[in-house]
């Protein structure tokens, strides 16, 4: 069973702005369902309906940052955005999809890095690939 | 409005609430970002135009 590195990751917006600075970032990927159960039914049941997805990311605060950090601020219209899992070479997978953004926070500390966090919700699907 | 890094690599929709935001981060409006065009190629002389008045 192999396993696989995260600081090889890179998040990718519009195409060809790499995001400056992150430290880590999550994709959730749900799906609603609806229940099917009917009368005689013993245990219920469901199906599948809508799928929905979010991200997030955890970045050192940057502000030069113009093709990364400072492009997904809200406000904006949905943008494509690329999830680089382990890399950028022949065969490694990526999530993409596009996403509005639903927040961006920044925190500071007196003993600490500025740090920002921005947050994604997917409208449409996320697909897998790989490079 | 949509709107242009400054490096040209990015461009996004922008709400315009957030317009002022992104001019201060130097981005710039599409519509003002001139397309770079190549250079049109030189005429190459042939032979026969440096020969021209040479008798």
């Amino acid at each position: 069973m192999a396993s696989h590195k995260g600081n090889d990751g890179s998040i990718v917006v519009a195409g060809s702005g790499t995001v400056a600075e992150v430290k880590s970032f999550s994709i959730e990927a749900s799906a609603a369902t609806a229940e099917t159960t009917t009368m005689g039914s013993s245990a219920a049941t469901h199906v599948p309906t809508i799928t929905s997805w979010t991200a997030s990311a955890d970045v050192q605060w940057d502000p030069s940052d113009t093709d990364g950090q400072v492009a997904l601020q809200p406000g904006i219209d949905s943008v494509n955005v690329k999830f680089q899992m382990n890399g950028t070479a022949t065969g490694d997978t990526y999530y993409t999809g596009s996403a509005l953004v639903t927040g961006h926070s920044r925190n500071s500390s007196f003993d600490g890095i500025i740090e920002a966090s921005i947050s994604l919700q997917g409208t449409g699907a996320l697909t897998v690939g790989t490079v | 409005m949509k709107m242009v890094s400054p490096s040209g690599k990015v461009t996004i929709g922008v709400h315009p609430s957030y317009v002022q935001s992104y001019l201060n981060s130097g981005y710039k409006p599409a519509d003002e970002v001139v397309v770079k065009k190549d250079k049109p190629l030189k005429k190459v002389k042939n032979q026969e135009d440096k020969q021209d008045g040479i008798t």
